[in-house]
């Protein structure tokens, strides 16, 4: 992030990043108590409305990224001690909303491309960490394990490839409505804000 | 700290240099070396489903793909891959020790200090913000869920977007009136 922060940049910062950290204590340890199947999708969506709603009202690169680094602390500090997989996971989530927003800006395909990243990064996260600690080795094991699966339910490989292929498209289908989502929450809290500010 | 850091680099290092070869003596040897540093990182393996992702990964490739050219109690198993299959866990069993002791060693003011150097300026500002800021936010929050008539909303989902509109507008003016008064 260039330069030093406008007044009120910081607060707002601070208020989006601590509600996107206050929604992964709560909520995620609830739906990971839960065992709910994709958990981490969901966590995913509305940490994106979050992130974009936030960065619509702060115009900086790498306000995400902060935002992302304050809920990623606050989770860590609820914890009480220092867990890699999640610190890592919502950094980059918000490292990839931040990339998408900086290059096409806060609009509507923005938003629902950053969305998407960030909900389909969920479904890569456990293979790209699966891939750092067992290495490149464990993708071999288990493109053997599917192919000998396939073999004995008559499935091809293109069959495969087509559930990944949908798996992915859910998830960035759920992204890019979470990103859709902000856009529209952005543009009334904005008139709110106008409404608020007015009668102040 | 110079211990963990130790640690970080030998288990890192070790879990390169396992081959077939020299994983009998090298992953004992920084098991021992890990156990010594911080005997708590071996906490980890307490969660029977690691051992379940383990056994799933090494058995049931085993079992099932490949020429099956050994026998372990009349089950016929792919050995070579057993072998592969094994140095993988080792090597993962040593790199999450090894980053386990080193992140037993930090401290979330550790991190903070790490985050505010990655050129987010003012990080450290922000963050104690938002440490200070977090009850007043869980209380507009929980008021303003508790407005939300959910059941409606199933039938009318244009209305969230107002809903949470007003709620952001809330928080940014909270936000903005905050850093005016300070």
């Amino acid at each position: 992030m260039k330069g030093h922060l406008a007044p009120g940049e910081a607060a707002i910062l601070a208020v989006f990043g601590a509600l996107w950290g206050l929604m992964e204590i709560t909520l995620g340890t609830a739906l990971k108590s839960a065992r709910l199947p994709f958990s981490g999708a969901i966590l995913a969506c509305l940490a994106a409305v979050i992130a974009l709603t936030g960065r619509s009202f702060v115009h900086r690169r790498g306000a995400i990224l902060m935002m992302g680094g304050v809920a990623a602390l606050l989770k860590i500090f609820s914890v009480g001690t220092v867990i890699a997989g999640p610190f890592f996971a919502i950094l980059i989530e918000a490292l990839l909303a931040d990339l998408t927003v900086s290059l096409l800006g806060v609009t509507r395909p923005g938003c629902i491309l950053a969305g998407m990243a960030m909900v389909t990064y969920t479904v890569l996260h456990p293979l790209i960490t699966q891939g750092l600690f067992l290495g490149g080795r464990i993708y071999e094991v288990y493109w053997a394990t599917a192919r000998q699966v396939g073999q004995w339910l008559h499935l091809e490989v293109a069959h495969l490839a087509l559930f990944i292929v949908l798996y992915l498209g859910v998830h960035a289908t759920a992204g890019g409505l979470a990103g859709w989502l902000a856009y529209q929450v952005s543009w009334s809290a904005r008139r709110e804000l106008e409404d608020l500010e007015r009668s102040e | 700290m110079k211990a963990a850091l130790f640690g970080l680099a030998a288990g890192i290092a070790s879990a390169l240099l396992l081959r077939e070869s020299t994983h009998v003596f090298l992953f004992p040897a920084t098991l021992a070396v890990l156990a010594a540093i911080d005997l708590h990182a071996f906490r980890i393996f307490r969660r029977w489903k690691l051992w379940l992702f383990f056994i799933l990964i090494v058995a049931f490739p085993v079992l099932l793909v490949g020429t099956r050219d050994a026998r372990c109690l009349g089950v016929p198993y792919n050995s070579s891959m057993f072998r592969l299959n094994l140095i993988m866990v080792e090597r993962s069993i040593l790199l999450m020790l090894a980053i386990k002791a080193f992140t037993n060693r930090l401290s979330p003011e550790m991190l903070s200090r790490g985050l505010a150097m990655l050129h987010l300026h003012q990080f450290d500002q922000v963050f104690r913000l938002s440490q200070s800021m977090l009850p007043e936010l869980r209380s507009i929050v929980t008021t303003e869920l508790q407005k939300i008539q959910w059941r409606k909303l199933v039938w009318h989902p244009a209305q969230l977007i107002a809903l949470l509109g007003r709620l952001v507008a809330r928080l940014v003016f909270t936000a903005r009136s905050r850093e005016e008064g300070a």
